[in-house]
């Protein structure tokens, strides 16, 4: 798999993006890159989080995955993650669940990741 | 390129009953005796910018055209079946925006099938570039410079603009990989970046050659009432696909939604909000037409493509709220420049301005408004150095003008954090 950990640390990025844009600036991450996939987790500290935001975020991490034109996107996406959109993220993973509980926003996302034999 | 059974998904399915329907318009406006000989003369053209087809073949032959390359450009996507997105989308419209203008079946496909040896190049499925296929083709007047050029054995040049076209088709995935850390993503139409590099090297080299290009003007501006009923037919058919009763309620939650969006790249809109799209590229679409109808420029073929371009991107990156604070730039600098404001270059880049919409969705009108003046400030400079070989040439400008005012930008905002500036 070309560029796995450069693709994993993006998702990882847009993924903190996202919180601190929610207004996250304490994040707790748990990065593991695994034979068959690859798995994050992104805690964040968010005060007040409205359900909208919540329901937005797991809509977002949940577009079906575009392996077709993950790198083209990954690609013309540019080098940032400023906006907060968790658009390449979500193209980029295969499940994702979110969940908060009043202070912590939980978003854990998995990204089976391809065989030499594939 | 792996072909299969073919794969006609919803999106695609309604594109080509759309081209359906523009091939009825076609025999609808010349006959087929017509119609065969404008095609001729649109196959045969060398289609550097500006190269009106419907000036140079008739309306017929240009509709029929575009039917043909966006019919061909589906069916690539359901052979190599390619999942719809709103990137594929937007490349299908584009595609055929531009088959009135520079794009048609023989350009296009030297070019396609060096994005395909690239791929086999690379050992990858041709699916993971389709994308850049539908798009790399902005340099199909390369292939028809060098094929019709006059000088040489026909036959001889023929083989030798499909291989110079094999030749780009083959580099624009490479430079089209790198051009987005030039812009950082705020300019929509990257390929029409990637294709302006390109392009300044064939350019260069046909200098050096001692081959005279010699740029075309063709501007047609005697079709309004046709082609405003054609436009607003098609514009209409995708509002009522985005009203459908079905659908009516969630689509208009995702619209306002679409409305929220900055569109920098990648947001796409058909992936998030489905069917949504179709309320926001009809309006576009719309909104497009009667802006050019009201600054007092023609329906042509060069404004056709500067309208399926916006009306594509609905799909991928525009909406109303990010794409008038550039336009409205761009008309405010074409007032002051001596060129009339409905003149070629200044409606061309009032149009093709919006591939700089997300920095209006960004940081804001102000920015917006800045933006789409410069990008009519340079366009037509930008345009001279590439010979009339990129088709999006505003899409090389816009590249040019999101590298210069992206970072005066972030400067302005230095010492602020992102939640403070962008919410």
């Amino acid at each position: 798999m070309k560029l796995r950990f450069e693709k994993n640390i993006r998702i990882l990025t847009d993924i903190l993006g996202h919180c601190h844009f929610l207004g996250g600036n304490i994040c707790h991450t748990d990065f593991s890159l695994l034979p068959t996939h690859s798995h994050i987790v992104v805690q964040a500290e968010i005060p007040n989080l409205s359900s909208k935001a919540i329901a937005d975020t797991h809509r977002t991490l949940n577009i079906p995955r575009q392996k077709d034109l993950e790198q083209n996107y990954w690609n013309i996406s540019g080098e940032e993650a400023i906006d907060g959109e968790l658009m390449l993220a979500g193209i980029m993973v295969d499940t994702a669940s979110v969940s908060y509980d009043g202070k912590i926003l939980t978003i854990d996302v998995v990204r089976q990741e391809e065989t030499a034999e594939e | 390129m792996t072909f299969s059974k073919p794969k006609f998904y919803k999106p695609y399915t309604h594109a080509l009953l759309t081209f359906a329907g523009f091939a009825i318009f076609a025999f609808v406006a010349n006959s087929p005796a017509q119609i065969w000989d404008g095609l001729g003369k649109i196959i045969t053209s060398r289609s550097l910018l500006i190269t009106d087809y419907i000036a140079l073949g008739g309306l017929g032959a240009s509709l029929l055209n575009a039917a043909i390359t966006g019919t061909a450009s589906v069916l690539l996507m359901a052979f190599v079946r390619v999942e719809p997105n709103g990137s594929i989308i937007a490349a299908i419209w584009l595609t055929t925006g531009f088959s009135f203008f520079g794009k048609n079946i023989f350009n296009c496909v030297p070019i396609i099938l060096g994005v395909w040896l690239y791929a086999k190049f690379q050992q990858e499925n041709f699916s993971s570039f389709a994308l850049t296929a539908l798009l790399a083709p902005t340099l199909s007047p390369v292939v028809s410079e060098f094929a019709f050029l006059g000088r040489f054995n026909p036959w001889a040049e023929l083989c030798i603009g499909c291989a110079v076209g094999i030749a780009v088709g083959f580099l624009v995935p490479i430079v089209a990989g790198v051009t987005t850390r030039v812009h950082g993503g705020y300019n929509l139409y990257n390929v029409g970046f990637a294709g302006g590099v390109i392009s300044i090297f064939v350019a260069a080299f046909t200098t050096s050659a001692g081959i005279e290009i010699e740029r075309p003007l063709l501007w047609s501006d005697d079709n309004n009432l046709f082609l405003c009923i054609f436009l607003c037919l098609l514009m209409g058919s995708l509002l009522i696909v985005g009203l459908l009763p079905s659908r009516r309620a969630a689509n208009l939650r995702g619209y306002k939604k679409i409305l929220r969006h900055s569109g920098r790249l990648v947001s796409d809109y058909y992936l998030l909000y489905g069917n949504a799209i179709y309320l926001n590229m009809g309006l576009l679409g719309l909104l497009a037409t009667a802006l050019t109808l009201t600054l007092g420029a023609p329906l042509n073929g060069v404004t056709l493509a500067g309208i399926f371009t916006i009306t594509g991107f609905g799909a991928f990156g525009k909406h109303p709220a990010n794409c008038w604070p550039v336009v409205l730039g761009a008309i405010g600098m074409a007032l002051f420049n001596t060129q009339p404001l409905a003149s070629p270059s200044n409606i061309c880049a009032i149009l093709f301005c919006t591939g700089l919409a997300p920095i209006a969705g960004q940081y804001g009108w102000v920015w917006g408004c800045i933006a789409g003046a410069l990008h009519t400030l340079i366009v037509g400079h930008v345009g001279t150095v590439t010979s009339g070989f990129n088709l999006y040439s505003n899409g090389f400008a816009a590249g040019f003008v999101a590298l210069v005012l992206v970072p005066i930008i972030l400067s302005f905002k230095r010492g602020k954090s992102i939640r403070e500036t962008e919410i």
